[in-house]
């Protein structure tokens, strides 16, 4: 099963003949095929939601999330668990032991394995608490990694765009133009503020303002909406491409065509 | 009489079973895929700017991508990461890529060997390198202003990366001329955060059409250069590169279910609004 989930996953080019041959097998055209089946089964199992729900949805839908949780899994444990932890523990466990590509005997790594283990405490009854210092310390290192990050590279640039990008001089109908959209673009941050500053009561000139800040957001609400709306008829369009021509055109109609024409 | 049919009529359609939208929308999707209809697609200053930046590079420029997506998003930016890298390919510059999504790796090497079937020259290790997926998130770009070949020790084939020729000269993020980045959530806001902002790195911005209007500030604020949005951005992008593909050919599916959802949503208020004055009226009446 190692060896398997190795040669799926890793996708080494350094196999050993017998791996190779398997590898070839699993990717070669039978498995493509059987792959595209059960991938055009799979989606209309999904598809069929759209009648009602059904136990053959739930099927795909369980199923989705089990492999992914599997897939994810398996490659944290080779990728990272093993090489990161458990090999600089136990360097003879390594299978490159003792070459110069060997992993080197490495206790530090015993501190986040610690950690780690603490969040897992979560699961014993009244020792929860314990994960707390695992979660204050990604919290207060996050944070203090993060907070300085985010205020220069995040908060100030776009600060700073919004205010800079008025183009006070104007000397033709493009300046115009760009003055109109900074001017908008200025007026809207300010009143978008003003509709979540809550410390004083929304009333006459503040409630007006505030006001104009709701139709600004929902000019934004709509516009996010007409993208998502594009997007997801962007995924419908992909499924239905591949049950149109990978899974009908290439592997019914064109297997036909070949069984009835002797290719 | 007249009045009462004319009715029912408004309150059948307002009641219309969702399953009769679904057939109408799937029948604007495959009827378009199979007579393509070829409705014009104009490409705009968003996407022409990263094109422009990737043909405006001397031949050999460092090029980092990150394919921070996995199957979900599949649609949408697997035919931009195609045309992106064809393009990057076809200029001859060196090309890292990386991932920060667990399930995205395989996507990367699928369009890789794609590609190389066309380019077999394309070496990795030379010319490319896929640095593959890395825990950590923003830790892991913080590590690459560091050392690439430190934060990827192995390439996703589980090759060595230090001895990569193409490390030599692109083992840092300072090192990178142009970032792409393709995002399906927020490790883009990663990137320009813990990246790109803090190495000074022009970058432009692949993204699914959920995402795009988020970006559009980073856009306004100069901290990337281009987007290429959704589908009709992977289209847009296979136009300038001269080589329709999957995008391309979606998109007059795309422009048809637009429609359909237009006229529908154009139609219900309509007659929403009829039923109202209609009721409205019998009440008058009532009284």
């Amino acid at each position: 099963m190692n060896h398997l989930a190795l040669i799926l996953l890793q996708g080494a080019d350094n196999l050993a003949p017998w791996q190779q041959a398997m590898r070839d097998v699993l990717t070669g055209p039978l498995m493509v095929t059987i792959g595209i089946w059960i991938a055009a089964g799979l989606t209309l199992c999904m598809f069929s939601f759209i009648y009602k729900d059904n136990p053959l949805f739930r099927f795909g839908e369980y199923l989705y999330l089990g492999i992914s949780a599997g897939y994810g899994s398996t490659i944290y444990w080779y990728s990272y668990i093993k090489p990161k932890l458990i090999y600089p523990l136990i360097p003879t466990l390594d299978p490159k032991y003792g070459t110069p590509e060997g992993t080197l005997f490495n206790p530090w790594v015993i501190i986040p394995a610690i950690l780690g283990a603490f969040i897992l405490m979560r699961l014993v009854p009244g020792k929860g608490w314990v994960s707390r210092i695992t979660f204050a310390f990604l919290i207060g290192g996050g944070t203090g990694i993060g907070l300085p990050l985010v205020v220069s590279n995040l908060f100030l640039p776009q600060f700073s765009a919004t205010v800079q990008a008025i183009p006070w001089r104007v000397t033709g109908i493009d300046e115009a133009v760009l003055l109109l959209n900074s001017l908008v673009l200025f007026f809207g941050a300010l009143t978008v503020l003003v509709y979540f500053f809550f410390s004083v009561e929304h009333r006459g000139f503040v409630g007006g303002f505030s006001r104009v800040g709701i139709y600004f957001l929902m000019i934004s609400f709509g516009a996010s909406f007409g993208y998502t709306i594009m997007a997801r008829v962007s995924l419908l369009i992909g499924r239905i491409q591949f049950l149109m021509f990978d899974w009908i055109g290439k592997e019914i109609v064109g297997r036909f065509a070949m069984l009835i024409h002797g290719g | 009489m007249e009045a009462k049919q004319h009715a029912t009529f408004v309150e059948l359609f307002l009641k219309l079973d969702r399953r009769i939208i679904y057939t109408l929308v799937v029948l604007a999707v495959a009827v378009p895929l199979l007579i393509p209809i070829g409705l014009p697609i104009n490409v705009t200053p968003e996407v022409q700017s990263i094109y422009d930046k990737i043909e405006s590079l001397p031949e050999g420029s460092n090029i980092l991508l990150a394919a921070d997506f996995d199957p979900a998003s599949q649609p949408e930016l697997y035919p931009m990461l195609m045309a992106v890298m064809e393009h990057i390919v076809r200029k001859k510059h060196k090309l890292l890529i990386v991932v920060l999504w667990i399930n995205g790796p395989n996507l990367v090497a699928q369009a890789i060997d794609e590609l190389r079937k066309e380019y077999p020259d394309w070496k990795s290790g030379e010319d490319y390198a896929f640095l593959g997926f890395q825990v950590g998130g923003t830790i892991v770009i913080m590590s690459m202003g560091n050392d690439i070949s430190k934060t990827f020790p192995k390439d996703h084939y589980g090759n060595a990366t230090s001895p990569m020729p193409i490390i030599r000269n692109f083992n840092k993020l300072k090192d990178t001329d142009y970032m792409v980045m393709l995002e399906a959530g927020n490790s883009g806001d990663w990137w320009i955060v813990y990246g790109t902002e803090k190495f000074n790195i022009p970058v432009g911005a692949g993204v699914t059409a959920v995402i795009a209007p988020q970006y559009y500030p980073y856009l306004q604020a100069g901290q990337i250069n281009g987007i290429i949005g959704g589908l009709r951005g992977a289209a847009e992008y296979e136009k300038l590169i001269g080589k329709p593909g999957k995008a391309t050919s979606a998109m007059d599916s795309q422009s048809a279910v637009h429609a359909l959802i237009f006229f529908a949503i154009i139609l219900a208020n309509i007659f929403a609004m009829i039923l109202v004055v209609q009721k409205r009226r019998k009440a008058r009446e009532a009284k």
